[in-house]
C-alpha cells in the first residue's frame, strides 16, 4: 500500500472540505479520517500514554461496519483491526474490533468533533485504553494514541519502510518520555513525540525503531503476545 | 431528496463565492441551515449562567444567534426525529458509552441524513471530574467550566478545531478565554447570511471574571447592605447632632437607611432561592437589622458618650465625628465583601490596617483641632470607637460568609 507525502495544510483543507461535501451528500458528513486533534481532552505524555494503555498494538482496519450502542440509540462505528503486532498486552485470535461514538446507523447520524474513525487500510499502532469496557473512543489520549504508517520509499535504494506518523500527519522522528504538563489540553500529539515538521516522507521513524522505543517506555520493558 | 441536494448546492456555493477568509480556521463542512439555534439550558448554578454567558459571547462577537430556553433536554436526543433542541448536561456517561480517560467534554452532533444541515446537538460534560471557575493557567485539580464550554460551543456552531492559529478552537485551548480574530472568520465564512456581523473581536479583549458562587455572591451583597446601612444611618444620627435635635426627621433618615438595607438583603436571598440555593444568613432580614442596630448604637454611643448637645461647637464636633465613623465604617464593610470574593487574607488586613488607620488619623485631627479652638470632645478615645466600628464589620461579616 502506498500513500503520498502529506498534503500541505491549505489544500489538506480544501480537499477535505471537498470530500466532506461528498460524503455528506451520500450520508453522513465526517471524514473517514475525521480531524486529527482530540475534542477536550487533557495532554497525556507518551510515556503515560504507553503506561496506561491496556494494548499496544500495530494493526490494519480490515472491515467498518456501523450499529446502535447495545442498549441505546447512539450510532457507533465499528473497526476491524488485523493485529500484526502486539507491543503490549494480548490478543486472542490476531484481530480486535474496537468501536468509536458516531456514524449512521437506525435511521440516525452522529458526528463527534475530534473523533478519527477507522478505515478499511488504515495501518498504525494504536494505544488502546481497554478492550473490555465500551468506551466512547478506544484510543487513549484521542489523537495522541494513534500513530499511522506509511508505507515509504527509501529515497537512495528501491527498497521500502513502514514509517511512523502523529495523527495529523508529521512524520515521528524519535519517542521519548514526555515532561509534566498538568492540566493543560491536548494539541493532538503526545508530549515526548519528536516530529521533523516539514520534513520528508522518509524522515519518519521505521516502524520497528519506533516500536523499540515505545517498548522502552515501559515499566518491565515486556513484549506483548498475539495469541 | 431534492430539496437537500438543492440545499447543499446553494450552501456550497455560499461558502465556495464568499470573501476570501481571514483565518485559518477547521470547519468540516456541517452549518445549521441559518445562523440561529436553540439552546436548552437545564444545568444547576452557577453552570447555567455561564454556559449561558458563553453563548452570550458567540452571538455578541460574531452574530451566531443562540436563543436560549432555561429547561432540560436530553443532549443525547438532540436532533433526533422531530427534534431540532440542543441540550447540555453533566454525566458520568457520554451517551451510552464511558468516557475516555483525559476527556473533558464531548460534543456530539447530528446532521439531516443526505444534508450537510445540522439538525440537533448536545454538549455533555464529564460529571466524573472536578469542574469549577478561574481565569489564567490550568489547574490540574479543577477544570475551568466556562473555557471548555465556550469551546464546545464553537462545536455546535459547526467550526472544528484549529491547531495553526490563537483560537478559542485550537484544541489546547486552555488560554483563550475570550474570542479570537480566527474563531470569527470561521463563524462569518460558513455563515455569509450572517445581517450586519460585529466588528472582529480586538487582540487584547480581556477574559470576563469567574461567576460567584451563590453563597458568595449573597454574602458579597449582604456585606455592601449592612455597610450601606450603617454610612446612612450613622449619618442620620450625625446629621441629628449637628442640625439640632429633629426626632421625626431622625425617625425618617433612619427608616429609610433600614429600608433600603432589608431591599438589598431581600433580593440577595431571593436570587439564591430561586437559583436552587440559599445564603449563609438567610433569616428574616428584621432580626439581622436588629442585631446591626444594637452594634450601630455602640458606635453612636461611644462617641456621643457625655456629649453636650446644648453646646452647639460640641455638638457639630460630635457630628462630625459621626460622620467619620460612618465612612469608615461603610468602608470596611465594601472590604469584607471584596474578601468574601477573592478570599485574599493578607489583602483584606492589609487593607483594613490602613483603613483604620486612616480613620484614626482624620478622628484624632478634628479632635486636636476642636481642642485648638477651645471645643472639648467629651466621648471615647478613637480607639475604642474604632474597636466598635470593627465589631460592627467582623460580627457580621463572621455571620454572612462560610
Amino acid at each position: 500500500m502506498k500513500q503520498a507525502a502529506a498534503p500541505s495544510a491549505p489544500r489538506a483543507r480544501f480537499r477535505g472540505f471537498l470530500r466532506g461535501l461528498l460524503v455528506a451528500s451520500l450520508g453522513l458528513a465526517f471524514l473517514p479520517a475525521g480531524q486529527s486533534r482530540a475534542a477536550a481532552v487533557l495532554s497525556f505524555s507518551l510515556a503515560e500514554i504507553a503506561q496506561q494503555a491496556e494494548l499496544i498494538v500495530e494493526a490494519e482496519v480490515v472491515g467498518v461496519t456501523s450499529r446502535l450502542v447495545p442498549g441505546g440509540a447512539m450510532p457507533m462505528t465499528c473497526g476491524r483491526f488485523r493485529v500484526h503486532d502486539v507491543v503490549k498486552g494480548g490478543v486472542a485470535g490476531g484481530e480486535l474490533e474496537l468501536c468509536f461514538a458516531g456514524g449512521v446507523a437506525g435511521g440516525r447520524a452522529l458526528a463527534v468533533p475530534g473523533m478519527r474513525y477507522p478505515y478499511v487500510g488504515a495501518r498504525g499502532i494504536y494505544f488502546v485504553e481497554s478492550t473490555e469496557r465500551l468506551l466512547a473512543n478506544p484510543i487513549l489520549g484521542w489523537a495522541q494514541g494513534e500513530f499511522p504508517l506509511r508505507e515509504v520509499a527509501d529515497p537512495i535504494g528501491a527498497e521500502t519502510a513502514l514509517r511512523v506518523y502523529t495523527a495529523d500527519g508529521a512524520p515521528v522522528a524519535a519517542v521519548e518520555r514526555g515532561g509534566p504538563s498538568p492540566g493543560q489540553l491536548s494539541n493532538g500529539r503526545a508530549r515526548g513525540v519528536v516530529v521533523r515538521e516539514g520534513g520528508a516522507p522518509s524522515d519518519a521513524i521505521d516502524v520497528v525503531e519506533f516500536k523499540r522505543q515505545v517498548r522502552a517506555l515501559l515499566p518491565d520493558a515486556s513484549a506483548g503476545s498475539t495469541r | 431528496m431534492r430539496v437537500g441536494v438543492a440545499l447543499l448546492v446553494v450552501l456550497a456555493a455560499a461558502v465556495l463565492l464568499r470573501p476570501a477568509p481571514t483565518g485559518s480556521f477547521g470547519w468540516s463542512g456541517l452549518r445549521w441551515p441559518t445562523p440561529e439555534a436553540t439552546q436548552y439550558v437545564g444545568l444547576a448554578p452557577p453552570f447555567d449562567e455561564s454556559y449561558e454567558g458563553a453563548m452570550q459571547d458567540w452571538t455578541d462577537g460574531t452574530g451566531f444567534e443562540f436563543s436560549i430556553v432555561k429547561e432540560y433536554r436530553d443532549p443525547c436526543e438532540s436532533g433526533f426525529g422531530n427534534s431540532t433542541e440542543n441540550g447540555v448536561e453533566f454525566s458520568d456517561k457520554a451517551c451510552g458509552m464511558e468516557w475516555p480517560s483525559g476527556t473533558l467534554a464531548m460534543t456530539f452532533r447530528h446532521p439531516s441524513i443526505g444534508i450537510a444541515v445540522l439538525t440537533g446537538t448536545g454538549v455533555v460534560f464529564n460529571d466524573n471530574l472536578d469542574w469549577g471557575f478561574y481565569n489564567g493557567p490550568p489547574d490540574p485539580e479543577l477544570i475551568d467550566f466556562r473555557r471548555v464550554a465556550f469551546h464546545e460551543l464553537g462545536h455546535v456552531i459547526g467550526l472544528e478545531h484549529e491547531g495553526s492559529a490563537d483560537a478559542v478552537m485550537h484544541p489546547s485551548s486552555t488560554l483563550f478565554e475570550v474570542l479570537q480574530v480566527d474563531d470569527y472568520a470561521g463563524v462569518v465564512t460558513i455563515y455569509p447570511d450572517i445581517d450586519n456581523p460585529p466588528p472582529p473581536p480586538s487582540p487584547d479583549a480581556k477574559p470576563p471574571p469567574p461567576p460567584l458562587d451563590p453563597r458568595v455572591a449573597c454574602a458579597k451583597q449582604h456585606l455592601l447592605a449592612a455597610g450601606k446601612l450603617c454610612n446612612k444611618a450613622i449619618k442620620c444620627q450625625a446629621k441629628d447632632w449637628i442640625r439640632g435635635p429633629d426626632p421625626p426627621a431622625l425617625l425618617k433618615c433612619v427608616e429609610k437607611a433600614e429600608v433600603r438595607f432589608v431591599d438589598v438583603y431581600s433580593a440577595a436571598v431571593e436570587r439564591a432561592v430561586d437559583r436552587g440555593d440559599s445564603c449563609k444568613l438567610d433569616d428574616d432580614p428584621g432580626d439581622v437589622l436588629s442585631n446591626l442596630d444594637s452594634m450601630m448604637a455602640v458606635v453612636v454611643d461611644r462617641v456621643t458618650d457625655s456629649g453636650n448637645r446644648g453646646d452647639e461647637s460640641e455638638a457639630k464636633l460630635v457630628g462630625r465625628l459621626l460622620k467619620d465613623s460612618a465612612r469608615y465604617c461603610g468602608k470596611i464593610s465594601r472590604i469584607e465583601s471584596k474578601d468574601a470574593v477573592r478570599g485574599n487574607e493578607s489583602v483584606r488586613v492589609k487593607r483594613r490596617q490602613k483603613a483604620r488607620a486612616g480613620f484614626e488619623k482624620k478622628f484624632s485631627k478634628k479632635v486636636d483641632k476642636g481642642a485648638d479652638a477651645g471645643v472639648v470632645y467629651n466621648g471615647r478615645p478613637v480607639n475604642e470607637v474604632g474597636d466598635a466600628v470593627d465589631t460592627f464589620a467582623d460580627v457580621f461579616a463572621a455571620q454572612a460568609v462560610d
